[in-house]
């Protein structure tokens, strides 16, 4: 007997063919190739996309300076002073001179928050882009209520096709993700309201390079 | 410029006033106007229902009767676009029919456009109150005409312009639709009597006496007889009385 | 899912009676358009965009066949298990029986439209699976009992009344009536499940030939909830969802959230390729990608494959005023509006849905706002010349138009019968001028007036003033 798929592709086959091979004037690329917009342009534009979305960006001087600014961010948003993080951030995101209990694994149902870095982040969307690995659980994003991203400034990028040029560099990830800002739904009367099953907050520090 | 007048089917049978309204803003606005004596309908009800070959015979009706003209008039958005956006799709399998066809449709033009591309002669006609623009799908979305018939009803003196809600969603009119799922057609027609009142306006003009026939008969059926029904082309005319 | 789709009017009488419906529909049902105009207006480019849109969608479906196997052998090489399925009934049997051989018992599913068609929720629950659905209009509608009525809010005709009666009696937790809570409240249910659940079933917005990957477009996050802690994910989609490139992907994700709820991007967007990788702790440990055909293949090389362009960004049915008025489920079958006007006979067979294509003024607003510009109203008149063709539409409405093409090309016979006509109508005519019935078009006068002719036909008026004729 024949299998579904001989039958599925036979079937499309005896239908294309002969058919008119579609007008290919059109470029189905979008053609204007800008040039890279300036690092203060490309962050205020993530960051005006991103406040859009409904995520806070916070500005920090230098990586350096995170762990305390993230102890203050928690204290001051009434949060436990406890968080899971990427493992893949545990090389340097370095809690000893803060009050912050930090857990280097994937997230559990009990995390309330969760922190990560992130693969790069687009300015035209104010979006994330994270991927999945042992070191960079996707679960750390998702599962805790809160979700605080550490973003580099050096990793900003204009738009999601320059996104794809940067996540080629490394092997293709089980679960690539694009966030951009707190879950919502609008299911209930075309409604929209934020917190659905993701995180109900998300907050971005964004840190520049500079000493 | 020898120009010929196409009526339409509903125009000829329901409201000819309307076609004499064209004929006088044509013929005021230095035009020979002929009326094709043999002119029936562009086949539009047959090609909607599904009966492609009614389409066909009468779309070769039409060119045989309107290809001499310098330009085809007609006072009707959606007659309009049989003729200039689907006669020439309808002959695919012969270039030269199409290529006439395709011709033609350039010589095509709903009444208004017509009129805005001459200058228009000083107009006699006044209409007092306040007026509500119903946009016809076809006219608007197959022919683009939105500002034309506002534009030429602005010109009037005494004419308030006011814009209704959702002037731009259909009537519920849609030919056959209008009997075969009459409950459908008859809630869309509601709510557009709706947005009409809430305007306040004296009368509705439109561009497409299928959508006028709909409005008014929901009016009346409601039991509002104050709200008037025109065709633009009768108030600019002067042949709406009131 | 079984199809009501041949019983579309009284389906829509039975909507236009249901006060609730009309109300909720009038509230609330154009929120989406509204915001569509809004978020377009960012696009400076919107007509070049739609044109690259389409074109992309055409090169997918002119060349599926080869962009389905570059997808496979890239799915196939990521570790995913690839299946095909031919009808819904396949679709149903391959799901079983992966589920039974990774000894599942709970399924948490996000939206899948094709899971609808196949009547997959019943096939589950009917071998004894447990199957709860997480997107909230999903979920709603399963403790309802309800079908979808809408393609990205498929709760939409519901008012939150509705629902928090629903959940109320579903939860046993104490009535809540604002919509915030309504949501914290579903978020609360429906977590446990995902932590317990052994399988994730998703449908896929596109697949991706380049990569092997399945994009899930949505907003709740529930997409990612079951793909990232369940044992096995299996995602159902439909052939002519495959895609070339990711850079294909980024221009139609300009135009998807866009033109569905008026959103820039939406805030998840996944791509997913295969299952958890070995040094990882988390993810699927299987991964299956089922094609589904259940009809489009027909679909290819004729007139209406541009259909199959459809993204299913609920566009078309969101500026549509017929289903404005009865809402999705008058539709019958799983895509509703225009697009599921012209879907439902396609893959059901047009005897299946009669009057879908009949279900539309051809105003033309669906075609004018549809991101991959597939001409609806052209597809719908197809679709009723196919159905005059096929000898479907009743004898009255076929000798009508019969009879008025005959008389349009005979004007002599067509003066005389105008004559007749306008002298039956005017008697017909009460004193306002109206006539109030007339037999054989009650479909009008049941709730309109016809104004009556103004006495003589134009043409014998305009002989009458002797002018120069042609
Ligand atoms: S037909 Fe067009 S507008 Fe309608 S859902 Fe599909 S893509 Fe969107």
């Amino acid at each position: 007997m024949i299998s579904s798929r001989d039958l599925i592709l036979q079937r499309i086959r005896a239908r294309l063919h002969g058919a008119v091979i579609h007008d290919d004037t059109i470029d189905p690329q979008p053609t204007s190739v800008l040039p890279a917009p300036s690092l203060e342009v490309l962050r205020q534009r993530f960051m005006d996309k991103a406040s859009a979305l409904g995520s806070m960006v916070h500005l920090v001087p230098t990586r350096d300076a995170v762990p305390t600014i993230l102890e203050n961010l928690l204290q001051e948003l009434e949060l436990p002073l406890q968080a899971v993080c990427w493992p893949a951030l545990a090389p340097w995101l370095d809690q000893h001179h803060t009050r912050l209990n930090l857990f280097f694994r994937p997230a559990e149902p009990a995390d309330a928050v969760g922190v990560t870095g992130c693969h790069c982040a687009i300015a035209d969307t104010g979006t994330l882009v994270l991927r999945t690995s042992a070191l960079t659980p996707g679960s750390v994003s998702l599962l805790p209520e809160t979700h605080v991203a550490l973003v580099s400034e050096e990793d900003l990028v204009s738009d999601m096709k320059a996104s794809w040029r940067h996540l080629a560099r490394e092997p293709w990830a089980r679960s690539v993700n694009f966030v951009s800002g707190p879950s919502r739904t609008a299911d209930i009367e075309q409604t929209v309201v934020i917190g659905a099953h993701g995180p109900a907050r998300v907050i971005i520090l964004l840190y520049g390079s500079a000493p | 410029m020898r120009v010929g007048l196409w009526i339409t089917c509903l125009v000829d049978l329901m409201r000819p006033a309307i076609g004499f309204s064209a004929l006088k803003l044509l013929e005021d606005s230095g035009c020979t106007v002929v009326v094709p004596h043999l002119q029936t309908c562009c086949g539009q009800p047959g090609y909607n229902s599904g009966d492609l070959q009614s389409g066909k015979d009468l779309a070769l009706k039409f060119l045989h009767e309107c290809e001499d003209f310098d330009a085809v008039v007609v006072p009707s958005g959606s007659c309009g676009g049989m003729m200039r956006k689907h006669y020439p799709t309808l002959f695919q399998d012969n270039l030269e029919l199409q290529s006439r066809f395709t011709a033609l449709a350039g010589r095509v033009w709903e009444l208004s456009e017509f009129l805005l591309q001459r200058p228009l002669p000083p107009l006699s006609t006044r209409f007092k109150g306040r007026l509500t623009y119903h946009d016809s799908c076809s006219g608007l979305r197959e022919l683009g005409i939105r500002h034309g018939p506002r534009q030429l009803l602005q010109q009037i003196p005494g004419v308030e312009l006011v814009e209704m809600a959702d002037r731009d969603i259909c009537c519920g009119f849609g030919g056959a639709f209008s009997v075969k799922l009459g409950d459908i057609s008859t809630r869309m027609a509601e709510n557009k009597c709706r947005s009409i009142r809430a305007t306040g306006a004296h009368a509705v003009v439109g561009g497409d006496l299928g959508c006028l026939l709909t409005i008014e008969g929901r009016l009346r059926r409601e039991g509002d007889d104050q709200t008037q029904v025109w065709h633009w082309a009768e108030i600019l005319a002067g042949m709406a009385s009131h | 899912m079984h199809s009501k789709a041949d019983h579309f009017k009284e389906n829509s009488r039975r909507q236009l009676g249901d006060a609730t419906l009309q109300q909720n529909m009038r509230r609330f049902g154009g929120r989406f358009a509204q915001a569509r105009a809004v978020a377009m207006e960012e696009l400076p480019d919107l007509e070049a965009l739609r044109d690259q849109a389409a074109a992309i969608r055409d090169r997918s479906l002119y060349q599926l066949d080869e962009w389905l196997l570059r997808f496979e052998a890239q799915a196939k090489n990521a570790g995913i298990t690839v299946h095909w399925a031919a009808t819904g009934a396949e679709v149903n049997r391959i799901v079983l029986e992966i589920a039974q051989a990774a000894d599942v018992r709970k399924v948490v599913k996000s939206k899948s439209m094709v899971s609808e068609e196949t009547g997959l929720n019943e096939a589950l629950i009917g071998a004894g699976l447990h199957v709860v659905e997480t997107d909230l209009g999903e979920y709603i509608l399963q403790l309802a009992e309800e079908p979808p009525s809408h393609l990205i809010a498929p709760a939409l005709h519901k008012n939150v009344e509705e629902v928090a009666d629903l959940f109320a009696a579903h939860h046993h937790t104490p009535r809540q009536t604002d919509i915030p809570s309504l949501c914290r409240e579903a978020r609360v249910q429906l977590r446990p499940h995902f932590l317990d659940a052994d399988m994730g079933i998703t449908g896929g917005n596109f697949l991706i030939a380049e990569t092997g990957s399945v994009v899930l477009v949505t907003n709740e996050g529930n997409g990612r909830m079951v793909t990232t802690l369940p044992r096995v994910h299996v995602a159902i989609t439909g052939i002519e969802k495959v895609l070339p490139t990711l850079d294909d992907l980024t221009t139609l994700l300009k135009l998807l959230p866009r033109s569905a709820t008026g959103q820039s991007i939406t805030n998840y967007v996944s791509l997913l390729t295969g299952p958890r990788h070995d040094d990882e702790r988390e993810g699927p440990s299987q991964s299956h990608i089922i094609l589904v055909d259940g009809g489009r293949s027909e679909v290819l090389g004729t007139a209406l494959q541009p259909a199959l362009r459809c993204i299913r960004c609920g566009a078309c049915m969101n500026h549509c005023p017929v289903y404005q008025n009865i809402g999705g489920q008058a539709y019958g079958w799983v895509y509703p509006g225009p697009i599921g006007a012209i879907l439902t006979p396609a893959y059901l067979g047009l005897d299946q849905a009669r009057d879908l294509p009949q279900a539309a003024t051809l105003c033309g607003a669906c075609e004018v706002v549809c991101p991959v510009r597939i001409p609806l109203p052209a597809l719908m008149r197809e679709l009723r010349q196919q159905s005059v063709q096929q000898g479907l539409r009743p004898w009255r409405e076929r000798l009508g138009v019969r009879l008025w093409h005959w008389l349009a090309l005979h004007p002599r016979s067509y003066r005389w019968f105008s004559r007749v006509l306008i002298w039956g109508l005017s008697k017909m005519a009460n004193a306002q001028g109206m006539v109030t019935r007339l037999p054989g078009l009650d479909g009008w006068t049941q709730g309109r007036d016809m104004p009556a002719p103004q006495g003589a036909s134009f043409h014998s008026l305009y002989r009458k003033t002797s002018r120069k004729t042609s």
